[in-house]
């Protein structure tokens, strides 16, 4: 899906912006997107991202992570 | 995730990279809805180099932290703007204490004025290293090493400084230089007691002949006293001797009792003092020398009796005790007679008691500070151990530990006078012309034929030339120091290298030679340390000729 049209968060506050940015479903964790910062900081592509759950990059355990 | 119930939070993760790497990260989230729908915004931040410097700051915190070196920095007015635990504790105060204080509230050597001077020849100088001493809170001060360095930091000065505390090093240097200071003392006290032994040993042989040739009583009755005059002589260069190396005891084994109640009486008599004593018959017998155990009896027995100006009782008590391996920090395990000598007297305080075995130190006006210092010398040389324990106002308690005597051995005869004749030739050697002519005189009394030589060359000659011609000697009686010429060892070393089976015997002013004590290891029969009476010299000879 295409967070832009989806949710018209200007591109200027996502795509240009110098920090690692992500979207993320809360209730499971599922990446939305990920911005170039993001793809550069990973290492993985936009769309590889936008496959995969935040537990995938997250080190902690699951109990952890939920625990924070 | 908890965040779904706020509008923002903030964690800090571990994010696992695409080529496996692990980095810090922080991440600022906040919840946002659309249409509907719950979406999380996060901005996700790498920390990893900012957790790697403040790990190696907390390492290098703890590490100044648990130094066991304080550490300190002050500005230009010397304020404390900084100190580690070791830098609070070691003055005893908290940190937040000590950050209110400047370095000459602390340092006992400083003012405002001096740390002035001191701060513009750090500046100007940018090191400084120096010894010092520090005050604690409660008023107790201890010296201290301390390096500073001038640095600027934020655009202000300040001087960072490190103090060691050397208090066991200061103890170690002051224990050294007395130790130095002893033996020095030991060696001018051991020189002299060596001649005047060698003096005494004149005096005494004349005075010994002169009464037994005397008809006269009144002359004998002088004689006689000037014989104990020269005794209590002979008894303090023993004690200079013993004081100057410690002197290597000459050991017997004997029975501690009645000696330790003989003893103690006897340096009691006169005073209002009483004496109780629990000493068991089964006490085992000890290897010691009679002389130097005695000299610490007495010293523990008069200290007693001096601390009780009023009377009391003094308690003289005797144990067996086995001491069981690494029971005790300072005595080897084994069978140790205990001797406990306890008065009523005032007592001493602990920093009193810290310091009654050093040499020199005294608390008495007439006291040379030897007395116990002597003591724990004799002890030692024993083996043993000497122990107090005394409390102000409660009195003190001296204990001897003496190790047992080890084997079936009896104990020493008592010195009985026998008569005894001697015939054949006897050798005498010595450098001392008196003393040649004291031994000549003796032992021509009582029948030998006497040769006397004054060096251990024409000791060995003689006796060569003798047994070459076929005859034997009774016995030689050989000096071991001869100033420039051969002494007693080298002539006795020669002599049993040249089969001459002869009893030889040893004599020496220096008693605690280790051939004095040992003459069978120098191929000496036996030894009789200097001066000796005429009754000591035939005793030698009746049991070994």
């Amino acid at each position: 899906m295409d967070i832009k049209n989806d949710f018209s968060i200007p591109d200027v506050l996502f795509k240009n912006h110098a920090a690692v940015i992500l979207i993320i479903d809360p209730s499971t964790g599922q990446i939305f997107d990920a911005n170039p910062a993001a793809v550069c900081f990973y290492g993985w592509s936009r769309e590889q991202l936008q496959k995969m759950n935040i537990r995938d990059v997250n080190n902690l355990s699951e109990k952890e992570l939920f625990g924070q | 995730m908890r965040v779904q119930d706020k509008k923002h939070d903030h964690f800090e993760f571990k994010h696992r990279l695409c080529d496996g790497s692990i980095k810090d990260v922080e991440v600022w989230s906040s919840s946002f809805e659309v249409n509907g729908r719950q979406l999380l915004h996060s901005i996700i931040h790498d920390i990893t180099d900012r957790k790697q410097t403040e790990q190696e700051l907390n390492m290098l915190k703890a590490t100044i932290d648990v130094a066991s070196d304080a550490a300190y920095w002050m500005d230009s007015e010397g304020h404390f703007v900084y100190a580690n635990t070791s830098g609070c504790t070691m003055l005893g105060y908290t940190c937040e204490e000590l950050l209110k204080l400047s370095v000459y509230e602390v340092n006992a050597h400083l003012t405002y004025e001096k740390w002035s001077s001191m701060w513009n020849t750090i500046r100007t100088h940018k090191k400084y290293t120096a010894e010092s001493t520090h005050r604690r809170k409660d008023g107790s001060e201890f010296p201290v090493e301390i390096a500073s360095t001038y640095f600027i930091y934020g655009g202000k000065e300040y001087v960072n400084g490190f103090a060691r505390d050397i208090s066991l090093r200061k103890q170690t240097e002051a224990e050294l230089i007395k130790a130095q200071k002893l033996e020095s003392l030991g060696l001018l006290a051991g020189g002299i007691a060596h001649d005047f032994n060698n003096l005494l040993g004149g005096i005494f042989g004349f005075i010994d002949l002169a009464a037994e040739e005397t008809k006269d009583n009144t002359v004998l009755n002088y004689l006689t006293k000037t014989l104990a005059a020269i005794e209590r002589a002979r008894s303090l260069t023993g004690q200079l001797l013993t004081f100057s190396k410690g002197g290597v005891p000459l050991k017997k084994i004997c029975k501690l009792s009645p000696f330790i109640e003989e003893t103690t009486t006897f340096a009691l008599s006169g005073s209002n003092i009483q004496c109780e004593f629990f000493i068991p018959d089964n006490l085992w017998l000890c290897d010691f020398d009679k002389n130097q155990i005695g000299q610490v009896i007495d010293n523990l027995v008069i200290n007693a009796k001096q601390a009780m100006s009023d009377g009391g009782v003094i308690t003289v008590a005797c144990n067996n005790l086995t001491v069981p391996t690494d029971q005790h920090p300072s005595l080897k395990a084994g069978r140790f007679v205990k001797i406990s000598i306890k008065d009523q007297g005032t007592g001493m305080s602990k920093e009193i008691l810290s310091k009654i075995f050093d040499p020199f130190f005294t608390t008495k006006k007439s006291g040379n500070g030897l007395g116990l210092a002597t003591c724990f010398s004799i002890i030692k040389q024993h083996d043993g151990l000497i122990e107090v324990e005394s409390e102000l106002g409660q009195g003190s308690t001296f204990h001897v530990f003496l190790p047992a005597a080890t084997g079936d051995n009896s104990p020493d005869q008592l010195i009985t006078q026998k008569s005894f004749t001697g015939n054949g030739l006897f050798l005498v050697m010595d450098d001392q012309e008196y003393i040649l002519n004291i031994c000549h005189d003796i032992l021509e009394s009582v029948g030998f034929n006497v040769v006397c030589v004054e060096n251990g060359q024409k000791a060995v000659d003689f006796i060569l030339k003798e047994m070459a011609a076929g005859k034997t000697l009774a016995g030689a009686l050989l000096d071991i120091t001869v100033p420039g010429g051969m002494g007693g060892i080298t002539v006795a070393k020669e002599l049993r290298a040249n089969r001459c089976t002869i009893p030889l015997f040893a004599t020496s002013g220096h008693t605690e030679e280790l051939v004095i004590v040992k003459p069978q290891a120098f191929g000496f029969t036996a030894s009789i340390k200097k001066p000796f009476k005429k009754i000591e010299l035939i005793e030698l000879l009746r049991k070994y000729l």
